[in-house]
């Protein structure tokens, strides 16, 4: 198509500058409530990604080949021998996508104070690693987090300590069984006390120290039940996951698992997430396709006489097409145009400064199990911003499609004939 | 023997509207030789505008031959009536029926942009045809901005800048005050003689019957006389009676 073609579909644009601007505006906006939309969606999605994985379930995790989801104590990794930690920590740091690694252990036990008692999980921790993979030592609420000071130290929940009665400085007694099936139990001190927001957490999670759990399961230090890793890049964790199953499977049997096969709960969310903001991109571009549709019908019937005339003087029907269409094409453009100007600034600020939901909401807000917090920030997905602009592209020249094809068919002779 | 510019044989037209039939042409038969500046008149109805429309290609016949440009015109499809429109067809409306959107040397390169002519070609095309009927000066006016009489003659520009075999004139003095009127039949004769270009016009017009060459007078869908009119009309009379 020349240029003088599609100069004339320009021009053609604004010989009704009121009707073009109001469907521009229309869908200029609309774009931009999309670039919006997506960009929180994709915020909460990481948000929801990155606080699920991090506050203590980690992005991936290493155990023995059946140990999850039973957690059996009996299945460490290595089994009764156990495996060379730090070897393996090694192995695991080497691949350049990992920022951090970290061995656990659980168990459950009975934990008593005063005259009160609870079920809890157990998990042990090596203070100064865990802390690289998840966040957890960020929710202390009083006192202070796991340190090498007080080595039968304990951090617990507020929950916990307000159903036990129990406060930072409290004594408290765990009963457990060992994994060599006799009764393991000691005397801890509360070192701090943590507040996530996740009742589940808040409730029945007991932190220590890595050697203090092992002790008191009667694990020899070379026993851990996981390696906890944290990526560079969540968005690679399976890939990662597989390359470090095929990695550490050279010497010992191992599951390597990353975060959507840990929590399901969680990858179903971010396909909802996702769905979600794909059904309001459908949405937007059937209003976009009626707003079109409507201009360009008016555009083509207030020109009936023009396109009979150009179609008199030899313009063939395929031009006429391509000639509609390059009008609903430069609407298009100059909506895109005007709707990306009014979004940039939209996500930036989302970005940057997020949506204040505490007022409305309280101060956290926890969605399928994970913590959200009040501020919903925004994240840059240019994927989906891509995936607007040609969709709404694309959306414009269907809906142009059936102006054209009428313009096409008009008869000259009864067209020119039109007032 | 003449190869004729147009040639028309027991062409019949009839319009149907659901029971109604109105004939408009009833097997009209005419020649028109290259060259020639010819002029249909006839009251309304008589079949004028449905002559000139199935001579362009712009409608079809339902019965008989129409040969223009040496093409039966009744043998082409649709996109070969555009080609042939494009190629050797100009038209001039009543109404001007110009792009409002395009400036006047725009409006007249049209054609040849249809015709996939370079753009310095086409420009410099449009200035020469513009000096010479007088709308140097105005390449860059939009139609709004023009008179009639400088629309219409921007509207033949852009019949004649393809050099096409026969130039089609609907009324094209109808929205013209007389003086106007008889300048652009001055410009349109000027490019008859100077190009060889054939005119065929519809027309009511007292003025347009007078400067034409040979006036074919129409009723009810047939000729009802055919007379040359000058010494030019009776050139080509006598040359067509020869053939």
């Amino acid at each position: 198509m020349s240029g003088r073609l599609l100069q004339l579909a320009w021009r053609n644009l604004w010989r009704n500058p009121r009707r073009t601007f109001i469907t521009m505006a229309a869908i200029a906006f609309g774009y931009a409530m999309l670039l919006f939309v997506a960009c929180l969606m994709a915020g909460l999605r990481w948000q929801m990604i990155e606080n699920g994985t991090s506050l203590v379930m980690s992005q991936i995790q290493v155990h023995a080949p059946g140990y999850y989801p039973t957690r059996s104590i009996q299945k460490t990794l290595g089994g009764r021998q156990g495996t060379d930690v730090t070897a393996m920590l090694a192995t695991i740091s080497a691949d350049r996508r990992v920022v951090a690694a970290a061995p656990r252990v659980y168990g459950n036990a009975l934990l008593s104070a005063s005259h009160r008692s609870a079920g809890v999980e157990l998990m042990g921790i090596v203070p100064d690693q865990e802390p690289k993979i998840t966040t957890l030592n960020r929710q202390i609420a009083k006192g202070s987090y796991l340190n090498a000071q007080v080595p039968k130290g304990v951090v617990i929940g507020d929950n916990l300590a307000s159903t036990i009665g129990i406060d930072v400085g409290s004594e408290i007694v765990l009963l457990t069984q060992a994994a060599d099936g006799s009764m393991g139990n000691d005397v801890y001190s509360v070192v701090g006390i943590f507040h996530t927001g996740l009742d589940t957490v808040d409730r029945e999670l007991v932190l220590m120290s890595l050697p203090s759990l092992q002790e008191l399961l009667h694990l020899a230090p070379a026993r851990i039940d996981e390696v906890g890793i944290k990526l560079n890049d969540i968005t690679a964790a399976t890939a990662v996951a597989s390359s470090l199953q095929t990695q550490l499977s050279k010497t010992l049997p191992v599951r390597v698992m990353a975060w959507p096969e840990l929590a399901p709960e969680l990858a179903s969310y971010v396909q909802f997430n996702r769905g979600i903001t794909f059904v309001l991109f459908v949405i937007f571009f059937l209003v976009a396709v009626i707003g079109v549709m409507n201009t360009m019908l008016m555009a083509v019937f207030a020109r009936t006489r023009e396109l009979g005339m150009l179609m008199a003087l030899g313009m063939r029907p395929v031009q006429v097409i391509v000639l509609i269409m390059a009008e609903a094409a430069g609407l298009a453009a100059a909506s895109l145009v005007v709707g990306g100007a009014l979004g940039v600034p939209l996500l930036w600020y989302l970005q940057e400064h997020g949506l204040d939901l505490g007022g409305a909401t309280g101060e956290v807000i926890s969605l399928a199990g994970v913590v959200v917090g009040h501020l919903w920030y925004g994240r840059q997905d240019f994927p989906a911003y891509g995936q607007a602009a040609v969709g709404l592209a694309a959306t414009a020249l269907v809906s142009a499609l059936y102006p054209a094809w009428r313009a096409a068919h008009f008869r000259p002779t009864e067209a020119i004939r039109k007032v | 023997m003449t190869e004729w510019a147009v040639e028309l044989k027991d062409v019949r037209k009839t319009y149907r509207s659901g029971p109604i039939e109105v004939p408009a042409l009833r097997g009209l038969s005419l020649q028109i030789a290259p060259g020639e500046f010819a002029a249909t008149a006839g009251p309304s109805g008589s079949g004028k505008t449905t002559l000139l429309n199935i001579i362009g290609g712009l409608d079809r016949a339902d019965t008989g031959e129409i040969w223009v440009a040496g093409q039966n015109l009744q043998l082409l499809s649709s996109s070969e009536l555009a080609h042939l429109r494009l190629q050797r067809i100009g038209f001039v409306f009543q109404t001007y029926n110009l792009l409002p959107v395009l400036t006047a040397l725009e409006n007249a390169e049209f054609t040849l942009l249809l015709q996939g002519v370079p753009a310095r070609e086409r420009r410099e095309k449009v200035e020469k045809l513009f000096l010479e009927i007088g709308l140097a000066g105005l390449e860059d006016r939009r139609p709004a901005e023009l008179s009639g009489g400088q629309q219409q003659r921007v509207a033949v520009a852009r019949a004649m800048v393809t050099q096409p075999a026969l130039i089609l004139a609907d009324e094209p003095t109808a929205n013209l005050d007389s003086a106007t009127a008889i300048a652009l039949l001055d410009v349109m004769e000027h490019l008859n003689r100077t190009t060889g270009t054939t005119f065929l016009f519809s027309t009511h017009d007292p003025q347009v019957m007078e400067r034409a060459h040979r006036l074919i007078r129409l009723r009810d869908g047939q000729i009802a006389s055919d007379e040359a009119h000058g010494k030019q009309g009776a050139a080509v009379r006598a040359e067509r009676d020869a053939g």
